[in-house]
């Protein structure tokens, strides 16, 4: 299962809105939530800790995340879920590929 | 609690003037005060998280998404949203200049999902995004969220 956080300042807002395209997008492109993928909404100063193979979030937060051992992804319009698809899902399936064969 | 329940018709507002992006946040805190959706110290804590977390509340191009704790007095969970008559920066790279706050007053976490979930419904639609643009009056602003 490949475990993607959704980052925003607190969690309340910002990254649920990722949270809830990312698992509209996923689930569109036949991938199943809590089989597949799980997605977790994270704010900046637990997202570190997720220890995620994804972090999805926007530029803002993408600094501030810093030097992280996953794949970060930044989106501009977090309700565009076009926007969520064409950056996310390449980095999904390869991660998403490389977890099947552990 | 679904947007009919989270929007009500006093807490729309369109063609504001405001001078700032301080400005627009107090202006979309001001109809949840009035409303008594939250207590008068929410506006000043939405203002503190943006300052806190930088602009990343312009979560679309054109569109901010202040919000603060619910212990930063949330009385009722609720959306405010209100049009800009001139927009305004927020010092957003990507999505600078802000036409439309849309306020969160949110209870707890689990409870505003279904909300969010119809605002993002709404704002990703690019036929509602020019409705939102072009309605004239805030029953008409409404209107494009609720129906």
């Amino acid at each position: 299962m490949v475990k993607i956080s959704a980052v925003c300042g607190m969690g309340l807002g910002s990254g649920l809105l990722v949270k809830m395209g990312i698992d509209k997008v996923l689930e569109n492109n036949g991938f199943k939530s809590r089989d597949d993928f799980l997605v977790e909404v994270a704010d900046i100063s637990t997202a570190r800790g997720m220890f995620a193979d994804i972090y999805v979030t926007t530029t803002e937060f993408a600094e501030r995340l810093g030097d992280i051992n996953a794949e970060v992804i930044t989106v501009k319009n977090l309700f565009d879920k076009k926007e969520i698809e064409e950056k996310l899902l390449d980095t999904f399936k390869k991660v998403f590929e490389k977890k099947k064969k552990k | 609690m679904n947007l009919k329940q989270l929007i009500r018709p006093n807490l729309v507002a369109v063609d504001v003037e405001v001078k700032n992006w301080q400005d627009a946040i107090r202006a979309a805190g001001r109809l949840l005060i009035n409303d008594g959706a939250v207590e008068e110290r929410f506006s000043d804590a939405m203002i503190r998280v943006a300052k806190e977390f930088g602009p990343y509340i312009v979560v679309a191009p054109g569109i901010a998404l202040p919000h603060a704790r619910p212990e930063d007095g949330v009385i009722n969970a609720s959306i405010s949203i209100l049009r800009l008559k001139t927009p305004v920066e927020f010092g957003n790279k990507d999505n600078d200049p802000v036409y439309l706050v849309v306020a969160l007053a949110a209870i707890d976490n689990r409870q505003h999902i279904e909300g969010l979930s119809g605002l993002a419904d709404v704002l990703g639609d690019e036929e509602k995004i020019k409705d939102i643009k072009q309605a004239q009056t805030k029953e008409k602003l409404l209107e494009v969220f609720l129906n």
